[in-house]
């Protein structure tokens, strides 16, 4: 197949109403050295019908092999999302290797400025802490290992912006993580780069967990801007709430459980929820200040 | 003709790899999941026993190709084209799935066989000097994948090393053993004197290529997790998606997984070049190879068009194979 047989696919919206797939595919075109964005929509019964017309409305095939976002909304999440992983499963064209984002509408994909969402993602991710990627294969192992895992979330209600994580359990949407969350989420992961948490702003952090004397120990070791000694209290004490508040409606947020069964065999036997009681956390976390030793302006 | 043992071990990894690949790694992991790891390890403990048997029965001995009784070489004619078929789709699909997607079965199937067809009209020279090249290709590919896969790897997605019962990993090291002995069912073409000295050579090797194709689990468990790795069809392939470098080696699957394309032809056409050399041992004239030749390619297309070898069609000719060598091929003494 040529390639001006092809629409090669940069993001693509699947949203499900009335029974029907709504799909949104932003394709991409090199021309002259420079790329031309064109939006296509149809709907289908299932996603390959609506596939299947887009290549009839426009003579050209649909190229997913260089996809980099799929936008998901939460009614596909909740009617179809097994359904739309066994698309991208099954199809060979597929690399598996793009990012996934939630929201309400995937309107948004219509208007051509909006194409580096997948690009604000991680910088968000990396500058401020507030949101997580995530890619196909790791929302998929994570769902098929623990039955929970999250979405970026984007809010377009006034402009489209990048706002926390949603959690997906048993292939539904479930929570919505805060901000504050998300940055305490992501300190766990050890995701942090660059984030401010409640006064202090943290420039770097490294976070360690193992399975020591029966507890999960949790090792976080943060540069900060400015010196707060109450750093590692209030980090130890939101964690811990965090941690309550899920464990409360039986969600184990930060995959302890996961932890607790690689370090003991007879306790991967036992079922999730017996376990997430067993879960004791024990803290160690170390903060420092940033020096610039290349500073040649010292403020008086 | 005088083989180096280097060569045809070359050969014989090149076979436990097509194999290896053929069954799937996927098979081992639903089988037994994380568990996977220690049942190779137990299954390539037994396949050494049993090896370490074997060479003591062939020991100052040769193996000839022209003892083996007409029946079990009708039988394994029988078997080996159900196995030539298995692994002429396999090939197929292979290429249609993971290198180009848009491309006539026929004009596939064509293309393999001519290729096959040539190098087995070479004859075993020329199938272990192509093997000896394929060999250099697939480890300079791999070494190269496995520089940028390396840092991607997660050893929690391994353990822990024990979450299956112990009937499953017995199952699945049964069947590891299995594959990895099975090459061993080729080397009666080979005619070798079974000296101290070669003996010890092949043992080693064995045990090289087993603590090969472990770490080549590890890897891929480790970077995909047992979940994936459960639900790919090709998981060796998959990984090299994950193989990427400032954006300017990227999306290099297809030429990585060149080197699985390359194993599965040198076993295909040892597989063809095996049943021509029987059929020309016990019941048609040497001089009529060519005739032979497309007669078992013909045959082939035939079956093929008709019925395509499962699995575990294909598994059970290959145990068959393995015990029928093993028990009707006599070796003989014989003085250097």
């Amino acid at each position: 197949m040529e390639l001006n047989q092809l629409d090669v696919v940069d993001s693509l919206g699947i949203d499900y109403q009335n029974n029907l797939f709504v799909l949104t595919a932003t394709t991409v075109e090199k021309k002259d050295e420079q790329y031309s964005y064109q939006v296509l929509t149809s709907t289908g019964a299932t996603i390959q019908e609506a596939v299947e017309n887009i290549k009839i409305q426009e003579n050209k095939k649909l190229y997913i092999a260089h996809l980099n976002l799929l936008v998901l909304t939460p009614r596909a999440v909740n009617q179809k999302l097994e359904e739309i992983i066994e698309y991208f499963l099954e199809n060979t064209e597929s690399r598996n290797d793009f990012s996934l984002a939630l929201s309400e509408s995937i309107d948004f994909l219509k208007i051509n400025e909006q194409q580096n969402l997948q690009e604000s993602i991680q910088i968000i991710e990396e500058d401020l802490g507030t949101t997580k990627s995530i890619q196909f294969e790791d929302f998929l192992k994570d769902l098929l290992e623990q039955n929970i895992s999250y979405l970026p979330t984007i809010e377009t209600e006034n402009e489209v912006t990048v706002h926390s994580i949603t959690l997906i359990e048993n292939y539904q949407t479930s929570f919505h993580l805060s901000k504050e969350e998300c940055i305490l989420y992501n300190f766990l992961k050890n995701n942090i780069q660059k984030t401010a948490f409640e006064e202090n702003i943290v420039l770097s952090s490294e976070t360690f967990i193992r399975f020591k004397n029966q507890k999960i120990n949790i090792a976080i070791r943060a540069t900060l801007a400015k010196e707060n000694d109450d750093f590692a209290n209030q980090l130890e004490r939101k964690i811990k709430e965090m941690f309550e508040k899920y464990k409360e409606q039986k969600i184990d947020i930060f995959n302890f459980q996961k932890i607790l069964k690689v370090a003991n065999y007879s306790l991967s036997q036992t079922n999730q929820t017996d376990l997430l009681d067993q879960v004791s956390l024990s803290f160690s976390i170390h903060s420092e200040v940033y020096k610039n030793e290349n500073k040649e302006v010292l403020w008086p | 003709m005088k083989w180096r043992n280097l060569e045809i071990h070359i050969l014989l990894f090149l076979l436990t790899m097509a194999l290896f690949f053929l069954t799937g790694i996927h098979t081992f992991s639903r089988m037994s999941q994380k568990s996977m790891i220690l049942a190779m390890i137990l299954g390539a403990s037994m396949g050494y026993f049993f090896l370490s048997l074997y060479f003591y029965f062939l020991k100052n001995k040769i193996l000839k190709l022209k003892n083996i009784p007409t029946l079990s070489a009708l039988m394994i004619l029988f078997f080996s084209l159900f196995i030539l078929n298995y692994c002429l789709d396999y090939i197929a699909g292979f290429i249609t799935y993971n290198v180009v997607n848009s491309i006539s079965y026929s004009l596939l199937l064509f293309s393999i066989l001519f290729v096959a067809i040539f190098v087995v009209y070479k004859g075993l020279g020329g199938i272990v000097r192509s093997a000896f090249l394929y060999f250099l290709t697939m480890v300079f590919l791999l070494a190269v994948a496995f520089v940028f896969l390396f840092p991607k790897m997660d050893f929690q997605n391994v353990l822990p090393l024990i979450d299956t019962d112990f009937t499953n990993i017995l199952k699945s090291a049964g069947l590891y053993m299995i594959i990895s002995l099975t090459p061993y069912f080729y080397l009666p073409f080979f005619e070798l004197y079974w000296n101290d000295k070669r003996i010890r050579y092949f043992k080693k090797g064995f045990l090289l290529t087993q603590v090969f194709f472990l770490f080549y689990t590890l890897i891929v468990v480790s970077i995909l997790g047992i979940s994936i790795t459960n639900l790919y069809a090709y998981p060796e392939v998959s990984i090299f998606k994950k193989v990427s470098f400032l954006n300017i080696v990227d999306r290099m699957e297809s030429v990585f997984s060149l080197g699985y394309f390359l194993a599965f032809m040198t076993y295909f056409t040892m597989t063809l070049y095996g049943v021509l050399e029987i059929l020309t041992t016990k019941f048609i004239a040497k001089e009529k190879r060519t005739v032979a030749l497309f007669l078992i390619v013909f045959f082939l297309l035939v079956l093929n068009g008709f019925y395509k070898t499962s699995i575990v069609v294909w598994f059970l000719c290959q145990i068959l194979l393995l015990l029928i060598s093993c028990f009707t091929l006599k070796p003989i003494s014989k003085q250097r």
